[in-house]
């Protein structure tokens, strides 16, 4: 069981609140609050946090279907009205499965309200992730007593007023539901409840009248209304969030099958300085995370170099994360619904990867009505729009374009040596449509991305080679089909196809150039089976096919480990060729509960390469272990494999006998929730890697040997901690310290070195605070180890090219100084009636420290000089949603 | 299917930007500016000897460098190796056992890099395939001829030279690559004569002037006859780019580098650290181990 925090402003006051207010108390609207007969004061619940790594509350259960309460004939109110307070288990379905009374009324009231209560329906509570869970809510009844009969023949003669209204969320337009609406015209008030829609209609006697509502979270309406005799009005009224002050609890955690599963709701890290909104760069401070090299946006989990992590959108691979350089991700943070990071132990839905793996979850668009957003910022703009498309169908579409182009021109003189034919500029774009089949929901998904580049080098530079036009351009573009539900009760599938186009074109200087084109139609289908109590299976395939036309004539790719060496001395590799890739795969996985709070996830994969030749077997184990209420242990142990990169393993330019490269993964956890608001989290891992593919040494004098071996092996360990803090909507915040450490060896008997990102030390610390409905506020912290480096001990003049080639001590045996940044974030919001209006200004690197990524060196190598990361950056940012 | 980042793009575009250390251009101590082969690549074994000479290009700053035999001179050392660890590791030869020191003739060695192979293989217990192409052999590898400049057992300078050898008989309509030529210097807009000899050079006559804080236009023309065509690793028929690189020991040149046909710079009298005069060379590049070297030509800075 998960507790979701308690929102308030800090946690002393969060603990106050929740000794000094019962659930059923804070529930409750304003003492003066409205009510209406035989009905109740809505249920809600707070935005929950995340909790010990849980998924985390991102909907609370809202009523669908009111009984009002029957009383005996004749019983006597006490009071105008009478609350009861029940605790109501509300199902994944919806459905009411337990009513209790918490804070009784006395009979027959109590016994009414429990009676009505079992016959109301919800929608259910979903996830972050988006699957339902069982959620137990606090839920005030408030009864009210029947007009007197004298009231209502005391009423005017007049024709009455037709009223309807309709609440709705100021800016977001979002229905407010269950909301008890009191409508006055001097005598005894006329009491309704806001449907599901917002809407509530009633008959008044009297043609002036005043509309009083107090729907919890939100601020109160008091509204005068003059109608004429008989006239049917209608009225929309707009009430501005203020934040809630419920408590509701998750009974049933979803199935966890990897031993550290971050998944980061979208909106709860939008606001995260440094990420400008993109909750896919916010993952990056979570523990596990190395930092990547300034303007590398590459993704290095658990000592993991990048390639060996893979990324997903719902389930199927996405080829690029980031668009250049990590500016941003190349999936629009509007149809977000969360991230799932696991940095290693992953379940063995996936592989091929021997490092982590990144999930985007999407949410389906909006299917009550239409909304949009459109942004603007320092680098790019973007706009989306969603909303029904009829016949049980939502759509939506959205669409990012940097302006680097327009204002990277205005930096660089004209008599400069390099000019841009076309400056840097990215696309990305998605559209999406879902709908309902039955008990299946069926969801399409296109999307893409494009970056693009073409320089001038109007002279020679230092490295001759590199001259003239260079050029490069990297997209993709996918069709996704996903259809998921339960077939059966008990037995649940997803299933998704994609077909992904991608081209990848560079061209640097007459001589270089690198042109991949493919298509990779790749399926994914995964069953889940209830077989018993406590027993449940999990099998699937995961399989791609992959067509690519691939033209090359480049300098060798470099490798993780590899010394830098000018581009007019490297050896240059040539290849032409059609090719065709097949990787079937299959997974199954069991989860079994021999005891309460005990799992055991034995599972397997069978992955097979058509470049290798091979198949590979993971067996991999997981076990989690609730020792106390607040308390798991978790532990898990597997072996993960991938196929070596293309080139390496390719018959002409690399070695098509090589094997699989392996990691073993181990880690042991624990998760505790420290008090309400407060989860901690703390894991200790060991990476064992093997058959890492390295360069064969003795090509170097005998050419006919394979360019690559299997005989580089590695080790990584270390220790994540977290502490997650979400306190209601006021401030959210985590500090995740990463102690790791990790080393390679290049081929037997070679020495052990670092990792190129060996971060022994890193440290983030990062809030945001909510100081009022308008304004809000953030700051980020990281301190982290200073990346390896590789000294210089002298150079060498490589005559044929002209340039001084350096000759380099141990590899990476010195280190750069440490990186130290703060970034801060002020957002300010304006709410209209139908809209939201919000201007940002993040500011990166806000006490412009300069943190050395690396070095430059004069001509020979004699003399260097530190080469600073980014200024600080103010990155000013418009946003409106309506 | 993983893309290949375009930072790796964006990175080579940002490498080079300026820094504020002495250009390479400009030369304050000994500097090898050239190894220059003739020939500049080796045909296959032929079972005739294919000998091979290479001549060092040092500058130095006035009074000019120093010849071999100078007491201030530092010593020389040659050396030959058949197989390179590549730049990754510097250069070092792959087989240390192999690599042989060289005699020169003044600051030239002349050899037979594939007999120099064959013997180096007999030490080991092998002999070059007499199939390479069965034996897994590129068709082309690389030789390494060494130069060093040391003083009191340090090395002050270092270069090498890279010799493509063939390994079997090239592809038809292939022919041999030349060196570059330089067809003719310009300073100030004159031809431009460069000093007689390398002991020489502060009493050669002046091939151009220039006031202090002024700027003396230089250009290097390339024979185009000697821009040769070629196939890449793809079988593509590319034609030659010449890169021209300019050194001077006084003074700053506008640009350090430029390319045929003709490569054009200009040398500004500035931070002059009291030099009266300086001397200027023309390195042409074909990348592919052809060079020619011009000057060194002397020219004089007057009060402005």
């Amino acid at each position: 069981m998960t507790r979701i925090v308690t929102p308030s402003p800090l946690p002393l006051l969060a603990l106050a609140a929740a000794l000094a207010l019962s659930p059923a108390a804070r529930a409750a609207g304003p003492a003066d609050a409205p009510t209406p007969p035989a009905t109740q004061a809505p249920a809600d619940a707070s935005p929950p946090p995340a909790g010990a790594g849980e998924p985390v509350l991102a909907t609370p259960p809202a009523l669908r279907r009111l009984v009002p309460a029957q009383l005996p004939p004749g019983t006597v109110f006490p009071g105008p009205s009478v609350d009861v307070v029940l605790g109501i288990d509300v199902s994944e379905t919806g459905a009411v499965e337990a009513v209790r009374v918490e804070q009784g009324a006395g009979e027959p009231f109590d016994a009414a309200a429990l009676e009505a209560a079992k016959e109301f329906t919800f929608d259910p509570g979903r996830l972050s992730t988006g699957e339902p869970v069982p959620v137990t809510i606090s839920f005030r009844f408030t009864i009210t007593a029947p007009p007197a009969p004298a009231v209502l023949e005391a009423a005017p003669p007049a024709p009455p007023v037709r009223f309807s209204g309709r609440l709705l969320e100021r800016g977001t337009r979002r229905p407010i539901a269950g909301a008890a609406v009191s409508i006055r015209a001097g005598g005894e008030p006329v009491r309704v409840t806001s449907g599901a829609d917002g809407t509530f209609s009633a008959e008044v006697p009297s043609a002036t009248f005043t509309v009083v509502a107090a729907p919890p979270g939100h601020e109160r309406l008091e509204a005068k209304v003059e109608a004429r005799p008989g006239e049917e009005r209608a009225e929309t009224f707009y009430l501005e969030r203020t934040g809630t002050g419920f408590e509701t609890v998750v009974r049933a955690a979803p199935v966890r099958r990897e031993i550290t599963r971050q998944v980061i709701p979208a909106e709860e890290v939008a606001q995260v300085p440094g990420s400008q909104g993109d909750t896919i760069k916010a993952v990056l401070n979570l523990p596990g995370a190395a930092r990547p090299a300034f303007g590398g946006g590459m993704v290095i989990l658990r000592g993991s170099a990048p390639g060996d992590s893979r990324f997903f959108v719902e389930g199927q691979e996405i080829p690029l994360l980031y668009h250049f350089g990590g500016l941003r991700s190349t999936v629009n943070p509007r149809f977000l619904e969360s991230v799932e990071f696991v940095p290693g132990n992953f379940a063995p839905d996936y592989g091929r990867a021997t490092g982590g793996i990144i999930e985007v979850k999407l949410r389906d668009p909006a299917a009550d009505m239409v909304r949009g957003d459109a942004g603007i910022s320092f680098y790019d703009a973007g706009a989306s729009i969603e909303g029904p498309l009829g016949g049980g169908w939502s759509g939506g579409a959205a669409f990012h374009r940097s302006w680097i182009d327009t204002l990277l021109p205005l930096f660089i003189p004209s008599d400069a040596d390099l000019s841009f034919d076309t400056a840097p500029r990215y696309y990305d774009y998605q559209v999406m449509a879902a709908r309902a089949l039955g008990d299946q929901r069926l969801r399409l998904l296109w999307y893409g991305s494009l970056d693009r580049i073409v320089a001038v080098l109007k002279r020679p530079n230092e490295d001759p080679k590199l001259s003239g036009r260079l050029a490069a351009r990297t997209m993709f573009h996918a069709v996704q089909a996903r259809l998921e539900g339960e077939v059966r009760p008990g037995l649940r599938q997803e299933t998704s196809l994609q077909v992904t186009y991608q081209q990848f074109r560079t061209q640097f200087g007459p001589e270089f150039y690198f042109d991949l084109g493919g298509v990779t139609a790749a399926l994914r289908s995964a069953w889940t089976l209830d077989v018993a109590p406590g027993l449940q299976a999990r099998a699937g395939v995961d399989s791609d096919v992959t067509g690519v036309r691939i033209d090359l004539n480049v300098p060798q790719p470099p490798k993780e480990g590899d010394v830098q060496t000018p581009v007019s001395t490297t050896p240059t590799v040539a290849l032409g060729k059609s090719t065709t890739q097949r990787q079937p795969g299959a997974f199954a996985e069991l989860r079994w509960e021999p005891l309460r709070g005990l799992a055991i996830l034995p599972g397997a994969r069978l992955d097979g390469y058509s470049q290798l030749g091979r198949l590979t077997l993971d067996p991999r184990l997981a076990v989690r272990w609730e020792v106390a209420p607040d308390t798991t242990l978790k532990g898990g142990v597997g072996l993960y494999q991938q196929p070596p990169a293309p080139d390496e393993s390719d018959e002409a330019i690399g070695n098509p006998h090589l094997r699989a490269p392996r990691a073993l993964h181990a880690s042991v956890g624990l998760e505790r929730r420290l008090m309400q608001g407060l989860d901690a989290d703390v894991t200790g891992f060991h990476k064992s890697l093997s058959r890492l593919v390295v360069r064969n040494p003795a090509n170097a004098f005998d050419p006919s040997a394979p360019r690559y071996v299997n005989e580089g092996t590695g080790r990584v360990y270390g220790l994540e901690a977290t502490v997650k803090a979400r306190f209601g909507e006021r401030f959210f915040g985590w500090v995740a310290y990463t102690f790791q450490r990790a080393f390679r060896k290049d081929g037997f008997g070679r020495p052990e070195r670092r990792f190129d990102f060996d971060q022994p030390h890193i440290l983030t610390v990062l809030g945001t605070w909510r100081l009022s409905p308008a304004w809000s506020a953030g700051a980020r912290f990281r301190l982290v180890s200073g990346n390896p480096d590789t000294p210089v001990e002298r150079s060498v003049l490589d005559s044929t090219s002209g340039t001084f080639v350096p000759v380099y001590g141990a590899v990476n045996s010195s280190r750069l100084p440490a990186f130290a940044q703060l970034d801060l974030r002020v957002d300010r919001t304006w709410t209209y009636r139908t809209w939201k209006l919000a201007l940002y200004l993040d500011v990166q690197n806000a006490t412009n420290r300069g943190n050395v990524e690396g070095y430059a060196y004069s001509y020979d190598y004699a003399r260097r000089t530190p080469s600073t990361g980014l200024p600080i950056l103010p990155i000013l940012g418009l946003d409106a949603e309506w | 299917m993983r893309a290949l980042p375009l930072t790796a793009t964006l990175a080579l575009l940002l490498a080079g930007c300026s820094s504020d250390f002495v250009p390479g251009s400009v030369i304050q101590d000994e500097r090898v500016l050239a190894l220059v082969a003739a020939p500049p690549e080796l045909g296959p074994p032929t079972g005739s000897a294919q000998p091979l000479s290479v001549e060092a290009y040092v500058a130095a700053p006035p009074p000019g460098a120093p010849l071999p035999g100078d007491p201030a001179a530092p010593a020389e050392a040659w050396s030959f190796c058949p197989f390179s660890a590549g730049a990754s590791a510097g250069y070092a030869c792959a087989v240390p056992a192999c690599e042989v020191p060289l005699t020169p003739a003044g600051r030239t060695v002349t050899f037979d890099p594939l007999a120099e192979a064959e013997a180096c293989l007999a030490r080991l217990g092998g002999s070059l395939p007499s199939d390479p192409a069965q034996a897994g052999l590129p068709d082309r590898v690389e030789v390494l001829v060494r130069y060093r400049l040391e003083r009191g057992g340090a090395i002050l300078r270092e270069a090498v030279q890279r010799i493509p050898v063939w390994t079997r008989q090239p592809p038809a309509g292939w022919s041999p690559n030349r060196a570059p030529a330089i067809a003719g210097v310009s300073i100030g807009g004159a031809a431009a004569t460069p000093c007689p000899a390398p002991g020489a050079t502060s009493t050669c006559a002046p091939a151009g002037a220039v006031a202090e804080g002024g700027k003396l236009a230089i250009a290097a023309a390339i024979d185009p006859a000697s821009v040769d065509d070629y196939q890449d690793g793809t079988g593509r028929t590319l034609r030659e780019t010449v890169v021209v690189s300019f050194f001077t020991t006084a003074g700053r040149f506008t640009e350090e580098r430029g390319q045929d046909p003709v490569a054009t710079t200009e040398l500004e009298a500035k931070e002059l650290g009291g030099a009266a005069d300086a001397l200027v060379w023309a390195v042409a590049r074909d990348l592919r181990g052809g060079q020619a070297v011009a000057g060194p030509f002397r020219v004089v800075f007057r009060a402005p």
